[in-house]
């Protein structure tokens, strides 16, 4: 079960790393072109949210 | 407001503070659940925000768009990850007694003096001008809202702002930072003081945020309104205009995650600080959600600053959250503006500086005084006192140091071009505290090579061409490198172009920190203690599972000389107590003073002063009163294989009791299951007896009347005869029923029997019971296949069961109008003949379902009253039909009669040669 969490834990950062870098960053930038409105931060707070929702409930299930 | 009335703002702002501390520290009062709770803890950890959040994000988020955002995204990304790494650094430091990153690696590495006193130069290098840059901050702060930034004329140096301010930091850090000596290393006080900072941090922050909103842009509408015209913004919110590369963004993201575990403030407050493990389970979502609210406005606040201040604000964009809510008039939001900043700015400042003066005092100045001073440490006075004054002067002296470097240095810089410098400083423990987690083939000589090149470069890449050396002229040394030599140009490493210069540093000096830490620990052999240290930190799993500590260094040492040392930093009475505890833990007999001490115990003291002191200093005091044997490296081997084993062993007999529950959980329902059957029997026996008898006393009673009584009329004497016959008949039935269950159960199989046409036998079983059915009034439908279905059983046998089944249900439908159903169909879908009874009677209760196949159960209905029969018709069914390979079950009935449908394996004709048919597995074809 421990381990079962760990991988969780392990593949929610590689998706958090993947998404929070480049390429993938970059793509809202492409999909209205730049500086076009403000989708970017837009698109950080959402995927920062996410990110936040998963450990806390991955932390949850630790405790 | 005038500048009296500013100052006694923060004054009493400072009073708040020491009164936080003073109340947390106290300890017996209600709030202490609040300073002790694990929400304490994640707002602790807030400490990572510093001016540099508050201010210098809106700066360079004004400057250069959204590069500011790996700083945050950085712990972000490791979130997920964080608490188990973290966990296990809290679980070693706890055991091991582990108060600073430098005591960590020391400790690892097989407590190197030398090493744990290189990595404190290191961090106190990489730290001290991050100090300073708060310090400027809050010197900042300060000097705009009283307005003394537009003097002519420096003031005397004990008129500088920034001197008070840092005179006030040292002595609430000197008071609350090093209270006493204690073998957790906690600081209530100190804690509690940062937590209600991150809160007020926070509050300003978004405060201010919230004013540039409303009040400059109008509201979240107008906001967008203005993003999505002014073309001149547009580089805020985007990569392309701030130039930043992936490859920038990579390295940034990268240090930013070292930085969250290894800033000396983080390492302090995430580790030392803890309390309780669990506590790292609500911080690890609780803190990037922070990190998330504290930099919502930045991006507006940088926007309203650009639009307000233009182009020529730019170079003053860090004090935008002061300035624009002065310039519009609103002096208070400036102050809260201020007071966040400050906040932000002094926590760091504190949890810094005792960060700083824990590992200097444990891994520079006590190791040298106590390994070249033996006289010190054998000596009786109580250290405990020079200790703690030891760590208050260190305290001043690196807050005197950061306020000197803010004077020289870093005055002309930006708080982020000097922090990203000590992020990536920091980052250079990264490969050593990763590897010595995981990696047992890391060793001494292997972090030692890869701090002391990783630094070298890191100080020619990024130290080197901000510091401002007389010999040096830094821009020429810059552009064109040493000498003119092309390719060593600090910022072109190599012909390296095209990044940032902190990517730059952070790529290389990282690179060549790992190729070293990798090279020098597979060319050379770890020391005895090294190789068990890394077997502690890296399979700590394995010590947690042993419980008991076990040593393989042969030291000796007597109890009093142990007991007599602890007493030195914790006192006599402390320090026996300690002792007594160990004892008490491990249920162990506690040895006489005179007596030499078990391995464990001289451990135990070694940790616990290692709590106050530092590792490597314990290792030196233990040292003097102790003798150790050397031992061979293969010893070594030896006993943590043997170690392994036993863990392996512990574990395989923890199988095997776990095993031997489940056994005895097994024997235990075997057992219930016997008494079930005995209890069976027994109802069996007086069930059997009570239906023997009520026909056997009636036939008894009526011989006597007959015999008695020879003037009886004939008519009543047939009467009583028939009577008699009625109930011989019924008593052989019930015996023919018993014979039946004993001789059912006895044979295994009946497909050797033949085939039977089951439509045939259900005419015949049908017609049987029509005269009874129509003497009650009842009607029986029968609706059969056309087409023949044989099924493997003895004629008799299947017989038995449609009247079992179909007078079962004579008994039950009501008289008048009862009505019952005998239907036949082929499922060709599942290969199996179904038989269903069904009727209108009062129903098979759900709760009695799983009963009614048992022998002797009959269920009764205040409708139906008690039934008449021996209770093993159905019982007899269902074995039957088991017997053949197939299923009877209870179906629920759309008119809320019985309903009970027999499956067999069917076939259509008997063209065939006759085979034993295989058992059906009835449960995967349902």
């Amino acid at each position: 079960m421990e381990d079962r969490r760990r991988s969780a834990r392990i593949i929610l950062f590689l998706i958090s790393l993947a998404l929070l870098n480049f390429p993938f960053i970059g793509l809202p930038e492409k999909l209205v072109g730049t500086g076009r409105f403000p989708l970017l931060p837009i698109y950080l707070i959402i995927l920062w949210l996410l990110i936040v929702i998963g450990v806390y409930f991955l932390s949850r299930r630790d405790h | 407001m005038g500048s009296v009335s500013i100052t006694l703002i923060f004054l009493v702002y400072f009073v708040l503070l020491f009164v936080i501390a003073a109340v947390a520290e106290r300890g017996d009062h209600k709030l202490k659940s609040l300073f002790s709770s694990p929400t304490n803890y994640a707002l602790s950890l807030t400490v990572y925000c510093t001016a540099w959040t508050l201010m210098g994000s809106v700066g360079q988020a004004a400057n250069e768009g959204l590069s500011f955002l790996p700083i945050y995204l950085g712990p972000l990304m490791l979130s997920p990850v964080w608490p188990f790494l973290v966990r296990k650094i809290i679980r070693i430091s706890k055991l091991e007694g582990i108060t600073s990153l430098p005591d960590f690696i020391s400790s690892r590495y097989g407590k190197s003096v030398s090493l744990g006193a290189i990595a404190t130069v290191f961090l106190v290098i990489g730290t001290i001008p991050y100090i300073s840059i708060q310090l400027k901050a809050v010197t900042t702060i300060f000097d705009f809202l009283i307005g003394a930034g537009h003097t002519s004329s420096d003031p005397p140096f004990y008129q500088d702002s920034g001197l008070q301010l840092t005179l006030v930091l040292i002595l609430f850090t000197v008071i609350y930072g090093a209270r006493r000596l204690d073998a957790n290393g906690r600081h209530t006080g100190v804690i509690a003081t940062i937590a209600f900072e991150a809160v007020v941090k926070l509050a300003c922050f978004l405060a201010v945020g919230l004013f540039v909103l409303y009040i400059f842009f109008g509201g979240p509408q107008g906001f967008f309104n203005v993003a999505a015209t002014n073309e001149s913004l547009s580089y805020l919110w985007t990569f392309e205009a701030s130039k930043i590369t992936g490859w920038d963004w990579f390295w940034l993201n990268l240090i930013s995650m070292c930085a969250i575990v290894l800033l000396p403030r983080q390492f302090h407050v995430t580790v030392v600080e803890n309390e309780r493990l669990t506590d790292v389970n609500r911080a690890a979502w609780l803190f990037p959600l922070y990190l998330l609210l504290i930099n919502l406005f930045v991006i507006p606040i940088a926007a309203a600053g650009v639009l307000y201040f233009g182009e020529n604000g730019l170079a003053q964009a860090d004090a935008f959250v002061l300035q624009l809510p002065a310039a519009f008039g609103y002096q208070s939001v400036a102050i809260v503006a201020g007071l966040g900043g400050f906040a932000a700015a002094t926590g760091m400042v504190i949890i810094s500086s005792i960060a700083l003066s824990l590992m200097i005092s444990n891994n520079l100045v006590l190791p040298y005084i106590f390994g070249y001073s033996g006289s010190v440490s054998r000596s009786g006075a109580d250290l405990s006192r020079p200790l703690l004054m030891t760590r208050r002067l260190i305290i001043m002296a690196v807050l005197l140091l950061a306020y000197g470097f803010y004077q020289l240095v870093a005055a002309r810089y930006s708080l982020v071009a000097i922090g990203l410098i000590s992020f990536t400083a920091v980052a250079q423990f990264a490969p050593s505290l990763l590897a010595g987690l995981y990696w047992e083939g890391a060793n001494r000589n292997g972090a030692l090579w890869g701090l002391l090149v990783g630094f070298a470069v890191w100080a020619y890449t990024l130290a080197l061409p901000m510091s401002p050396l007389p010999f040096l002229n830094i821009d020429t040394f810059v552009e064109h490198g040493p000498w003119g030599i092309h390719w060593l140009r600090p910022h072109q490493l190599f012909g390296a172009e095209g990044m940032s210069p902190i990517a730059h540093g952070a790529f290389w000096s990282l690179s060549a920190n790992v190729f070293f830490l990798c090279v020098g620990s597979l060319m050379s052999r770890p020391s005895a203690l090294e190789l068990s240290q890394a077997d502690l930190f890296v399979n700590d799993a394995k010590h947690r599972a042993n419980e008991t500590a076990y040593s393989v260094r042969r030291r000796s040492a007597l109890v009093r000389d142990l007991i007599h040392l602890l007493s030195r930093f914790n006192g006599m009475e402390r320090a026996n107590q300690q002792i007594a505890n160990f004892h008490r833990q491990y249920r162990l007999t506690p040895p006489k003073a005179e007596e030499k001490a078990s391995p464990a115990l001289i451990n135990f003291v070694e940790q616990q002063l290692a709590g106050a002191i530092g590792t490597a200093s314990a290792q030196i005091l233990i040292r003097t009163i102790s003798k150790e044997k050397p031992i061979e490296l293969q010893e070594v081997i030896t006993i943590l294989r043997r170690t392994q084993e036993a863990v392996d062993h512990s574990r395989v007999l923890e199988q095997k009791q776990t095993e031997l529950e489940e056994l005895t959980q097994q024997l235990r329902a075997a057992n219930d299951q016997l008494k079930q059957l005995d209890r069976l029997k027994a109802e069996f026996i007086s069930t059997v007896t009570h239906e023997l008898r009520t026909p056997i006393t009636s036939v008894k009673s009526l011989a006597n009347i007959l015999l008695d009584t020879p003037d009886l009329t004939t008519e009543k004497r047939m009467t009583f005869l028939k009577i008699i016959v009625s109930e011989s008949k019924r008593l052989a039935r019930l015996v023919s029923q018993v014979l039946d269950v004993d001789k059912i159960e006895r044979q295994l199989h009946f497909e050797q029997a033949g085939w039977q046409n089951l439509g045939e036998v259900i005419d015949d079983a049908v017609s049987s019971l029509q005269g009874l059915a129509a003497e009650k009034g009842i009607t029986i439908d029968v609706q059969l296949t056309p087409d023949p279905i044989f099924v493997a059983a003895p004629a008799d046998r299947l017989t038995q069961v449609v009247v079992n089944l179909v007078g079962n249900a004579i008994k039950f439908v009501p008289t008048e109008d009862g009505r019952i159903e005998v239907s036949l169909r082929a499922n060709t879908e599942r290969q199996l003949a179904e038989l269903r009874v069904r009727d209108n009677g009062p129903g098979i209760p759900p709760e009695k379902e799983e009963f009614i196949f048992q022998r002797f159960t009959q269920i009764s209905s205040q409708k139906a009253g008690k039934p008449s029969g021996s209770g093993l018709g159905l019982y007899i069914t269902k074995t039957i039909i088991d017997k053949c390979g197939g299923q009877l079950k209870v179906e629920r009935s759309f008119r809320g009669g019985a309903s009970f449908l027999v499956s067999l394996p069917y076939r259509n004709s008997l063209s065939f040669t006759v085979e034993p048919l295989p058992p059906a597995n009835l449960s995967e074809r349902s």
